[in-house]
């Protein structure tokens, strides 16, 4: 199979898996319990008006109905609109994707940027403080909550040394707080699984040999070690990108940063149908193109995954 | 050393700093001089006015929507009524005064409105404030095919033009309300924008008022500038940006961090720090009233089981301990400030008497029952269905919280009596206008008991309903303040609630912003005529 084909491929089964996922999240966005009219009115308005907006959102018909009206727009590639903003929810998405995109990845390459030097070094120097330093990042990264993390952030550098703004967007200043809070959560993992990695190509045959033939250590690092180690880092990497890219709902919260992750929060919580799914919907648009992307990587650093990949397919 | 005990080593070295550094930041001490809860007044001395004039605003929630007549939150509203305005409007005693009508005059039978338009009046699209702007307004708020969710609260049916700037607006039935809610509701936007949109959602602010509207980035902010052709006074702050910052903690962090100049609804817990950090704070006493609605099931369709509740709770240690003081003790089911308000004889704490009140109707055992209450939604609402469980468990009510999220929390409201499964239910009123009507008629009235309306607990008075029917059409204040207090005695001493508190807001405000006004009924701060120090 040639890569093209295997790209196609690839694109039909997103196609079937975002199908059956659509059928499901519309199912169970409308199976919490609330009422997206009365929601929208508040507990104050009267039934009446209340009832006047379930029939002019079309909430007061049969289930398959909406569901039929749904599949139909969606089908043209019309998420539909979005009830509380009575705009279309693409429009929505596509305003807070920018954000979306420029924390995600900012914080994925600042991790990688840390934990690949920092788990190389560990793996190197099995028993030094670098290494233990892996060990505890990755503990402390891990179960510190992001927001604390964030919380102190905020008070160490806006607060009090009034270096950074506190929250909100608009320059790359904005930016800092948010993407290392996020990075700090992420470095750990990733250093660990980098330390693994090339200690595991360190001991193999290859790297001996190259050893034995007296390589220098950046050479056998660059050529040999790196590019084997290269698959597991990409997996956990674009595992995290996608997501991130669903948005980081808490880290989005506590620095008032307007991504995709607030904006699904805010529309759960509004039972805002239309938008709720078509957010979820992007979000699992976008872990499936990651995965394909990712695939077509692991084909572009590792012959063997490319022959075993498009052959078996 | 081991690679385990070095480990141990330095994950206890980072353990002490992240402590430590907690620590200092949650005792680390204030400025010494505490300020004192502060109301501003405006100054007559000769202000010293900065330059600064652009004014940050932290909020917690995004806009729904511009729509003038799709509003339905009191912090949007507030926002928005920078750049709209309505006919009338309210003194600082809360009495109704002439706003873009100079005068008005109601018909005898209550049906017609006149009002008489300020003339030279211009909207920031340059369009002309006249009779033709307020019909296109009014009839857009009475068409059923427009998105209107209060509707029911300004209940008229059209307007006529009289002559270019007299204007009449017509109800079916007498509405005794209506004024104070002419002033909350009827946002006038441009008859242009009404042309465009037509029964659509509007989608863009364009108002009278001394603010216009520069950009909505949703999710982020709000950003007003000046109106250069405002007919009134001009303001002294150019620019207000509102910046939505949805955690309250990050609010109170841009507030000390200097980022913000005002930011609203901050945690009581953050008082202190507040107020430590020589920063204004504000707590004005909000439309909301709290309460426990009982439901007549069981022994709870006794009154003086109901009553034996209200003596069983120590509402002021609540208001100070779990409030941290944000809170005004209920005297009566309404608020203070509203229109229609008696203060009735409190329901003293007492639990000697709450146990005999249980024993003479039959329960001196007491019972169980289940609270249903939401979290997140009011000020401390968790904690105060906490409080209330342990006070009534003083006189052998054992009490089951039953926690919900809001929307769920709603629709579990909104089930008829006897799909109901649970016996109480922890629950705010806040109506936009501080008129009695709003509040009792929403709860008392036995018309709006579930799943009709969210009338939670269940009451049904014939007498109470006969009165409130009457004071609705009432237009003599006087008969209607009377119709009320005979409303208020029965309903405080047949007791369908636990009456609590009057939820109060915490905003907090740099110490150089002066001269905002906080409005009458304590919702909404208001800054057009705010200037810097």
């Amino acid at each position: 199979m040639s890569l093209a084909n295997y790209i196609i491929y690839r694109i039909t089964q997103a196609f079937i898996t975002f199908l059956g996922a659509s059928l499901l999240i519309f199912l169970f966005v409308r199976l919490l319990p609330g009422d997206p009219a009365r929601l929208i009115a508040g507990p104050e308005a009267l039934e009446e008006d209340v009832q006047r907006i379930r029939v002019q959102l079309g909430l007061n018909k049969p289930l398959y109905e909406q569901f039929a009206v749904y599949m139909a727009s969606l089908l043209r590639g019309d998420l539909g609109t979005s009830i509380k903003y009575g705009t279309p929810v693409l429009d929505e998405i596509l305003t807070r994707l920018p954000y979306t995109l420029a924390l995600a990845f900012t914080a994925e390459a600042l991790a990688v940027a840390i934990a690949v030097p920092l788990g190389i070094l560990a793996a190197l120097k099995p028993r030094s403080l670098v290494s233990q330093l892996v060990s505890v990042l990755a503990v402390v990264g891990a179960s510190l909550p992001v927001f604390w993390t964030g919380l102190m952030l905020i008070f160490i550098f806006s607060v009090e040394l009034k270096l950074l703004p506190s929250s909100g967007s608009g320059s790359p200043r904005h930016l800092i707080l948010p993407s290392v809070t996020l990075a700090f959560f992420l470095i750990g993992n990733l250093a660990r699984i980098t330390r693994a990695a090339v200690m595991e190509s360190l001991g193999s045959n290859h790297v001996v040999t190259a050893r034995a033939k007296g390589l220098s250590l950046s050479k056998i690092l660059m050529r040999h070690v790196l590019r084997n180690s290269l698959v597991p880092i990409l997996t956990v990497a674009s595992v995290q990108l996608g997501a991130l890219l669903g948005g980081a709902v808490v880290t989005e919260t506590v620095f008032a940063w307007p991504g995709i992750g607030s904006l699904l929060i805010d529309s759960l919580f509004f039972r805002d149908y239309p938008l709720a799914q078509g957010v979820i919907m992007f979000t699992i648009g976008a872990f499936i193109l990651i995965n394909i992307v990712t695939d077509i990587l692991y084909a572009l650093v590792d012959p063997r995954v490319r022959e075993i990949l498009w052959k078996t397919v | 050393m081991g690679a385990i005990s070095r480990f141990m080593v330095i994950a206890a070295a980072i353990l002490v700093v992240i402590i430590v550094l907690g620590v200092y930041l949650a005792l680390r001490p204030g400025t010494p001089a505490p300020t004192p809860v502060v109301t501003p007044t405006p100054t007559e001395t000769a202000p010293i006015i900065s330059r600064k004039d652009t004014l940050k605003v932290a909020i917690g929630i995004d806009l729904d929507t511009l729509d003038p007549q799709g509003q339905t939150t009191t912090v949007v509203i507030n926002v928005l009524r920078h750049v709209y305005e309505t006919l009338v409007w309210y003194d600082d005693k809360g009495n109704v005064i002439p706003w873009l009508a100079e005068r008005w005059e109601v018909s005898p039978d209550g049906l017609t409105f006149t009002f008489y338009l300020r003339k030279g009046v211009k909207f920031h699209d340059g369009a002309e404030f006249d009779a033709y702007a307020v019909k296109a307004n009014a009839d857009r708020w009475a068409d059923p095919n427009v998105r209107v969710p209060l509707r029911g609260q300004l209940p008229l049916k059209g307007a006529e033009v009289v002559d270019k700037y007299t204007v009449k607006i017509y109800f079916d039935k007498p509405y005794a309300p209506a004024l104070r809610a002419f002033a909350w509701y009827l946002l006038i936007t441009s008859p242009k924008v009404i042309e465009k949109y037509g029964n659509s959602t509007i989608t863009e602010a364009i108002g009278t008022g001394p603010y216009k509207f520069v950009s909505w980035e949703k999710g982020k902010r709000i950003v007003l500038e000046v109106n250069d052709n405002y007919w009134g006074d001009k303001p002294y702050i150019k620019r207000i940006e509102w910046l939505i910052i949805p955690d309250a903690t990050t609010r109170v962090a841009a507030l000390l961090a200097g980022d913000v100049d005002f930011a609203y609804n901050l945690p009581p817990t953050d008082m202190e720090r507040v107020r430590g950090a020589g920063l204004q704070i504000v707590t004005p006493v909000s439309n909301r009233i709290m309460f426990i609605a009982i439901l007549p099931k069981g022994p709870l369709a006794d009154p003086k089981v109901r009553q034996a509740l209200n003596y069983a709770i120590d509402k002021k240690a609540i208001i100070d301990g779990v409030l941290y003081g944000l809170g005004v003790e209920a005297r009566a089911p309404l608020p203070p400030h509203f229109f229609g308000y008696v203060e009735m004889p409190p329901y003293i704490y007492d639990i000697e008497k709450a146990k005999r009140l249980l024993a003479e109707a039959g329960y001196p055992q007491g019972f169980k029952v289940t609270l249903l209450h939401p979290t997140g939604r009011y000020l401390q609402d968790k904690q105060v269905a906490e409080a209330v469980q342990a006070y009534l468990s003083k006189i052998g009510v054992q009490v089951e919280l039953r926690t919900m999220d809001w929307p769920s929390f709603v629709a579990e409201l909104r089930k008829p009596l006897a799909e109901t499964k649970h016996d109480m239910v922890l629950l705010g009123w806040g109506p936009g206008v501080a008129d009695a009507h709003l509040t009792l008629y929403g709860q008392f009235h036995s018309s709006q008991a579930p799943p009709k309306g969210l009338a939670a607990a269940h009451y049904s008075n014939p007498e109470v309903d006969a009165l409130l029917d009457q004071a609705a059409r009432e237009l003599n204040e006087a008969k209607r303040l009377e119709l009320y207090k005979k409303a208020i005695e029965t309903i405080w001493w047949d007791a369908p609630w636990i009456f609590l508190y009057t939820q109060k807001w915490f905003y907090g405000a740099s110490a150089n912003l002066k001269n905002f006004i906080v409005f009458v009924d304590g919702e909404q701060i208001f800054f057009h005529k705010a200037y810097f120090s």
